[in-house]
């Protein structure tokens, strides 16, 4: 077996391995960050850090104003029909976002992947059209102006991912300090879903010449809509 | 596309290779105004970290503990992954891990893969094995992208590309991709053209294969930290996902990834993380398969089968050897940044695909050191690699110790041996030795010009041909002190 091969290995090799500062006991950290803050103080802070990343912020109190921040940017799309993904509307903070947006002739997406290999590629060519994808967020992190998404049902990756603007909805009341805060908070979130991801500002590189370009193979646009 | 990989990563002469990149001033422009920029970044980022002495000495800890229990920390992590309906194959060497890949594609009938970048696919030469299968890969990373369409292997494990200009990128996509001007008027419009072009590949893609910055071992996570999006598309979009990983990548606990997630990315880049942090728990979860015994899931997306290939090819090696501090290293690339030797020649002239101090550390270390032993030599031992890195390793000591290994270990010059040889025996009897130096003196004069000696001739006219010295002193120390001596 190539596991038992490389385990002896290692094994062999730890037996007069010479580690400089390794410890018996897994290490503790002794310096701990500030764990709570004040819900205003977060959105000042998330706020400042989400636009230095070129990321936009927004408020909404009311479904209708998440629609019309949607329409706003679905306005210079010059195609016949308008087109989003979205996560299903049990995992957004606002109901009915949804239908109001379908009422106003907009395609709305919640997608599932077939397993078929031909029909997934056929529905991902198809979905990869989508202006916008709409998702929620199940926290942000005020310290990196991060968005932490969680993959589940009703919740797909590719909302996040596909088209070039993403938008997201999220909770006030989901506000942490940083990532330590959260997970200090609930540390199981991690196993919950297959995908955990920290979004911080819209896709970039500095490949060439580290000349800074916004938009490279994820959202070259993310809007995030503070909400109640 | 093939690469020309064993012309580039092969150990043939880096004093020819050297050469070759400081004849280049348009070489030493583009990495000496990046690698500053790239340092200048990481600075601010790390002095905006709070404690950052000490989250750098507890991540040390981290790497050095993990390593200590490397064989548990590494069971444990292959059976979450396992329980979470991932597959794990351990790969002793680069052929086993290669085959387990090729021969998985071939079964699964894979005629298209996108890849993220991954230092240990280019370590293995991963894309010759596939290509040779007849399987068609594409590098979607913009900077590897690129290197794969110059057949050219990446100069930095951070950044690919470091060692082009945009007018390289320019008309590369002109050559190759038959590039409008307008779409290589600017970086933005070429970006957008390779987002388009990769697009398309990503739709179509059968298998992604990606690296892993870190595997959690309690949870059998593997977390991919990335900017451009293409590590999500290639995890998230394809049936299948192969990652490779470095059996020495690990970390115990979710906490103290957080740890390494402050500090990798603001070595790396100065970012305080990058765009994606990118934690994936097994393949796509579907109610009808869990049997984790938690709430039943559905997941709309997301690969239906994960690999592991946790991959050897020398580092348990590594482990057991005076060069087991290597294996701390976080592939940030500060340590190529703050090399001055790297800022003059770049990631090619190294001859490896891991290049500048780390490299020098850990090309020897896998692959042998009699067939790199020039590579401890490409060093000023000033120490900047040590004071920039995250882990604080000790490079310095490592390359004094390769460099010991060699005298030691391997064939030795014949001229350094004589030459050695003839000055211990001066060095041990101070009378002889004065007797030589008072000759040498004389000598010298009859090459000094002007107060300077400029050209001296074979064997020692290596040394006066690029610079100046001054002949030897009218009395030496130890004269002056007799004569001071006798004075008082």
């Amino acid at each position: 077996m190539s596991r038992e091969e490389v385990l002896k290995s290692i094994r062999t090799a730890l037996a007069h391995a010479t580690l400089p500062g390794t410890s018996k006991e897994p290490p503790k950290l002794t310096t701990h960050s500030n764990l709570s803050e004040s819900v205003a103080n977060l959105v000042n802070q998330f706020t400042h850090e989400v636009e230095s990343l070129s990321g936009h912020m927004h408020q909404a109190e009311k479904t209708s104003e998440v629609t019309n921040i949607l329409s706003t940017l679905l306005d210079g799309d010059v195609s016949k029909t308008k087109h989003v993904i979205a996560w299903d509307d049990a995992w957004l903070p606002l109901p009915n976002i949804r239908k109001e947006l379908e009422a106003s002739g907009i395609v709305v997406d919640v997608p599932k992947l077939p397993s078929n290999r031909e029909e997934r590629r056929t529905m991902l060519t198809y979905l990869a059209q989508a202006k916008i994808g709409i998702t929620g967020a199940d926290g942000g992190l005020a310290d990196t102006g991060s968005l932490v998404l969680l993959s589940g049902q009703g919740r797909s990756r590719i909302a996040s991912l596909l088209p070039p603007v993403h938008v997201a909805l999220l909770s006030k009341q989901r506000l942490h300090s940083s990532f330590i805060a959260l997970l200090s908070r609930d540390r199981n979130i991690v196993t919950l879903g297959n995908n955990l991801i920290l979004i911080t500002g819209p896709s970039r590189t500095a490949d060439i010449e580290m000349t800074l370009t916004i938009g490279v193979h994820g959202p070259r646009e993310l809007h995030i809509i503070l909400t109640p | 596309m093939t690469r020309r990989h064993s012309d580039i990563s092969s150990p043939v002469n880096f004093y020819t290779r050297s050469a070759k990149s400081l004849a280049d001033p348009h070489l030493r422009t583009a990495l000496t105004s990046t690698t500053n920029r790239i340092l200048q970044n990481r600075t601010k980022a790390i002095e905006g970290l709070q404690h950052a002495d000490a989250l750098r000495d507890h991540a040390r800890r981290i790497r050095a503990h993990t390593l200590g229990h490397l064989d548990k920390y590494l069971v444990r992590f292959a059976d979450a992954v396992a329980q979470c309906g991932g597959k794990v194959y351990w790969a002793k060497t680069a052929e086993a891990a290669t085959d387990y890949v090729a021969t998985l594609a071939q079964t699964k009938k894979v005629r298209s893969i996108v890849k993220s970048k991954s230092m240990v696919s280019e370590e293995l030469e991963l894309n010759q094995t596939l290509e040779n299968r007849g399987i068609r890969v594409i590098e979607t990373d913009l900077g590897e992208y690129i290197a794969q369409i110059a057949k050219e292997a990446p100069s930095h494990i951070i950044a690919p590309i470091i060692h082009k200009t945009r007018e390289d990128v320019a008309s590369l996509f002109k050559e190759k991709l038959g590039a409008t001007e307008a779409e290589v008027a600017t970086v933005s419009t070429m970006t957008n053209l390779v987002r388009r072009k990769l697009r398309l590949e990503f739709l179509n893609a059968d298998m992604g294969i990606s690296g892993v910055n870190f595997g959690v071992s309690e949870t059998g996570s593997l977390c991919l930290i990335t900017n451009e999006g293409n590590g999500r598309l290639t995890t998230t979009i394809p049936p299948i996902h192969v990652a490779l990983m470095g059996i020495e990548r690990v970390v115990p606990t979710i906490e103290d990834l957080e740890i390494m997630l402050q500090v990798l990315p603001r070595s790396a880049t100065g970012q305080k993380l990058t765009a994606y942090t990118n934690i994936i728990t097994g393949p796509r979860r579907r109610s009808s398969e869990n049997n984790l015994g938690k709430k039943t899931v559905d997941e709309p997306d997301g690969p239906d089968e994960l690999h592991v290939v946790l991959v050897d090819n020398g580092r348990s090696g590594i482990l057991g050897s005076s060069l087991a501090e290597i294996l701390y290293c976080v592939r940030c690339g500060a340590c190529l940044n703050a090399c001055p030797v790297y800022q003059q020649i770049g990631g090619h002239a190294y001859g490896s695909v891991y290049s500048g101090p780390m490299g020098s550390i850990l090309t020897p270390g896998l692959f042998g050191l009699e067939l790199w032993q020039e590579l401890p030599h490409a060093s000023t031992l000033c120490g900047a690699c040590k004071e920039v890195c995250p882990v604080r390793i000790d490079i310095p000591r490592m390359l004094l110790e390769l460099r010991h290994q060699a005298t030691t270990t391997l064939p030795v010059k014949k001229f350094f041996r004589i030459s050695i040889a003839l000055y211990r025996h001066l060095a041990v009897r101070p009378w002889l030795f004065r007797l030589t130096r008072n000759f040498i003196r004389y000598l010298i004069t009859k090459f000094t010009k002007g107060g300077w000696v400029e050209q001296l001739p074979k064997p020692l006219a290596g040394w006066t041909a690029y610079r100046d010295f001054p002949p030897l002193a009218r009395q030496s120390f130890i004269e002056q002190w007799y004569a001071k001596k006798l004075l008082d």
